[in-house]
């Protein structure tokens, strides 16, 4: 997913499909003793890792002597140009700056709160994309 | 109470900080280390709405599972 749409792998170059595998697992394998389970799955600062994995492969078959200026050009001109990411910090700035929506969320606090625990428990801290749809759809929502 | 906070320059150097000391790059690219911080500190907001992009949709949320890399 994210390397298909990152453009990052090229079936004849230095990142093909085995050698970004390689830098997923090589990363997973040195941070082993923060792992609590065997699941094949990179945190955030996991992701940091793997991108200068992958910066390294590249410059290995590039000759160039930067590691660095490497890392900033794969950032720079192939994941963030071709890869999906969120407006987080945008939807953030306009719900802090949104006296409205605020004062609706305040008002509406306790009636959310019911929602959230309706569908979480001691073992289960999150709602499902699936269960909002369904909570939204039982609310008469179009979606 | 409900209270929204931006992510402010301070607050997100404080997680780089601790991201990058949860990594092992320092220790396997030590030559370069300083080059790469200084690129990841500078590209961190987008990195992590990236990451953030694909592990939301990952079953492994808050992580990014194999299948979504």
């Amino acid at each position: 997913m994210f390397t298909q749409e990152a453009g990052l792998i090229s079936k004849a170059g230095p990142t093909n499909e085995l050698s970004l595998m390689k830098c997923f697992t090589e990363t997973i394998v040195s941070s082993i003793n923060y792992r609590q389970t065997g699941e094949k799955s990179v945190s955030r600062s996991e992701f940091l890792e793997v991108l200068v994995r992958i910066a390294a492969v590249m410059q290995a078959t590039s000759g160039k002597s930067n590691l660095g200026e490497t890392l900033k050009q794969l950032l720079r001109e192939t994941v963030f140009k071709k890869a999906k990411k969120t407006a987080r910090s945008e939807f953030l700035s306009m719900l802090v700056n949104d006296a409205k929506s605020i004062e609706l969320l305040q008002k509406n606090c306790t009636a959310l709160w019911q929602a959230y625990n309706y569908f979480t428990h001691d073992k289960k801290n999150k709602v499902t994309l699936e269960e909002c749809v369904a909570l939204a759809r039982h609310c008469q929502l179009d979606v | 109470m409900i209270s929204f906070k931006e992510d402010t320059a301070e607050h997100l150097l404080r997680c780089f900080t601790e991201d990058l000391a949860s990594t092992k790059i320092q220790q396997a690219f030590r030559r370069d280390y300083l080059q790469i911080k200084e690129v990841l500190q500078a590209e961190y907001a987008k990195i992590v709405a990236v990451f953030l992009f694909y592990s939301g949709q990952s079953h492994a949320y808050p992580s990014m599972a194999v299948e979504d890399f």
